[in-house]
């Protein structure tokens, strides 16, 4: 958020590049050492500096020297794109969560008919495993084993040959029976021995099974089978993204002071800050009274007010100058707003998936 | 006789009385600005004596505002600028001049003087007031007398339940550091003081300084 503080800063900045054009490794425009701080100087450092031939330039803020002239309405604007860092990959059934764990990243999945949604938030004491687990907790009839989420319905193997069924011939690879089964809607509806699953009845156009028994019928067999679901399944990722919104202008005076130890090294250093706030340019080149304040695009509106040179410290082997410069500049509020993770669906399974709720981007710039 | 035999025999007398009278001390003599009361400065056990009078009568209680004790002990092995540690306090050697008394400090705080740092790069440089963080050790961990003055003036915050701040007096030995005014002391309650006035003796520093608070 701009702030006072950033405004100083942006004035600290300026000043410095004013006073080493080529870099603070090479000697200053004035021939002597410069410091550029925020605040006011402490006396014992001062002292110290007066003595080495070192000069400083201080930026404060002018009390008294305050105006409200807020007059936008406030209109919040995505800051900077933030990409995140988790992956997920979706491969068959199977989810894979990977990437670097951040926090505040959300892991979502989408699958089933009607869509089904569920999220996380990633903590920063979460791994990619933990992850998977919660996700899993979150979806039903998912397992997680490792970093990897695993849809399907482990189902036990009827004794009995279900009626009405067909059974395909299955393959027997590396001790898993793999085949495929179409069952109709009156296995469902009352076949003896096969009461009615809900979860099952989801797949029930199309489904593959594998059975970890490696010789029987799988009719007969007992053990456990898998159901792994033929609908697709979507997996994303989301960071919330920094929205700065204007919640009020204000109009505040900014002294800006020489503390040198000679007048003549007091004229070069005001008169070459004086210049570069005077002879400010924008990206283009152009003379502006626009001055950049922080990292975000935000800008001050800087206007000379006063100078005051004062020779009383004279006798402490010091020669004082200010510049007093009015800037008007927005007070901003930054905030983190969830990004649309997916573009539809039920948003949660019985608990809410947090991070879901936005379902449209940010407005642009 | 001359000055040195009566010096000799004036430090023999003490010797005699101390150990009639006195008390065993540690002896310490700071060898640098950090915590003059190790275990590696250690010289000594001695015994001494101290007396709020010159005139040794044991005669009165030292009473409030009295730093200056005078010491028997055997001078011959201390210097101005010693600690001695015993049961009845921390004292430091304040002044061994010739033919008179030995002049000795009753310590009641422990002090870590520090000087605010200002930023040490060129161009744009973090804030320039004074922080807590980036002042640099003088002394560290001297003990020294803190009197209480009477002056007193409000702090800076001139808060509503606010009270005038107090001046305090300290002496403590030189330590072999340049003091200034803007110092900062920190005590060992955690008071905050700042060095007004600065004075250099042969017996020591007396520092002037208030004291500050938020």
């Amino acid at each position: 958020m701009a702030d006072l503080a950033d405004v100083e800063q942006a004035l600290v900045t300026l000043i410095s590049a004013a006073l080493y054009p080529t870099g603070t490794g090479n000697p200053s425009a004035i021939g002597s050492p410069v410091r550029v701080y925020r605040g006011w100087p402490n006396a014992a450092a001062l002292d110290s500096d007066l003595a080495a031939g070192t000069m400083n330039v201080s930026v404060f803020h002018d009390p008294g020297m305050s105006r409200n002239t807020s007059r936008y309405w406030p209109v919040p604007s995505q800051a900077s794109a933030v990409a995140p860092t988790i992956t997920v990959t979706v491969s068959g059934n199977a989810v894979t969560i990977g990437g670097i764990v951040t926090a505040g990243n959300v892991a979502g999945l989408q699958y089933g008919s009607p869509l089904v949604t569920v999220a996380y938030i990633a903590l920063s004491t979460d791994t990619s495993v933990s992850i998977a687990a919660a996700l899993s907790a979150l979806a039903p009839g998912t397992a997680a084993n490792g970093p990897v989420l695993t849809f399907g319905v482990v189902h036990p193997l009827q004794t009995t040959t279900p009626r009405g069924s067909t059974v395909f011939p299955f393959a027997s690879t590396a001790g898993v029976m793999v085949g495929n089964v179409v069952y109709g809607p009156p296995i469902f509806a009352g076949g003896p021995g096969f009461p009615v699953v809900t979860t099952v009845k989801s797949f029930i156009s199309n489904v593959s099974i594998t059975t970890s028994h490696p010789s029987a019928n799988l009719a007969t067999a007992g053990g456990l089978f898998t159901f792994a679901p033929t609908y697709p399944i979507a997996a994303a990722v989301m960071v919330p993204q920094p929205v700065l919104t204007e919640v009020r202008r204000q109009d505040q005076g900014f002294r800006v002071s020489c503390w040198c130890t000679t007048p003549a090294l007091r004229d070069l250093t005001a008169g070459l800050i004086d210049n570069a706030i005077a002879g400010l340019r924008n990206a283009s080149g152009n003379l502006t009274r626009f001055l950049p304040i922080a990292t975000t695009p935000q800008m001050g509106w800087i206007r000379w007010a006063r100078t005051y040179v004062n020779d009383v410290p004279s006798k402490d082997n010091l020669w004082r100058r200010d510049e007093v410069y009015m800037i008007e500049y927005p007070t901003t509020l930054l905030e983190s707003d969830p990004a649309m993770l997916f573009g539809g669906g039920t948003l949660s399974i019985g608990t809410p998936a947090v991070g879901t709720a936005q379902m449209g981007a940010p407005q642009p710039l | 006789m001359n000055g040195p035999e009566l010096q000799a025999k004036l430090y023999a007398g003490y010797v005699k009385a101390a150990l009639r009278l006195g008390t065993p001390y540690l002896q310490y003599r700071p060898t640098g600005p950090a915590n003059p009361i190790a275990s590696g400065n250690l010289v000594q056990s001695l015994t001494a004596a101290f007396d709020p009078a010159p005139g040794f009568e044991f005669h009165h209680p030292a009473l409030f505002g009295k730093p200056v004790w005078y010491a028997l002990l055997d001078g011959t092995q201390t210097v101005v600028g010693d600690y001695l540690v015993g049961s009845a306090g921390t004292y430091f050697i304040a002044a061994m001049q010739p033919l008179l008394p030995i002049a000795a400090v009753l310590c009641n705080r422990v002090l870590t003087i520090n000087r605010p740092a200002g930023n040490a790069g060129v161009g744009a440089q973090p804030y320039g007031g004074v922080i807590a963080g980036s002042e640099a050790a003088e002394l560290t961990a001297w003990p020294a007398s803190v009197l209480t003055k009477s002056r007193g003036e409000m702090g800076d915050t001139r808060l509503p339940g606010d009270v005038k701040l107090p001046w305090s007096e300290i002496l403590l030995p030189y330590g072999g550091i340049e003091l200034r005014f803007g110092d900062v002391i920190l005590d060992d309650n955690a008071v905050r003081y700042t060095v007004s006035a600065t004075e250099r003796t042969d017996l020591g520093w007396r520092l002037l300084a208030v004291q500050t608070t938020a």
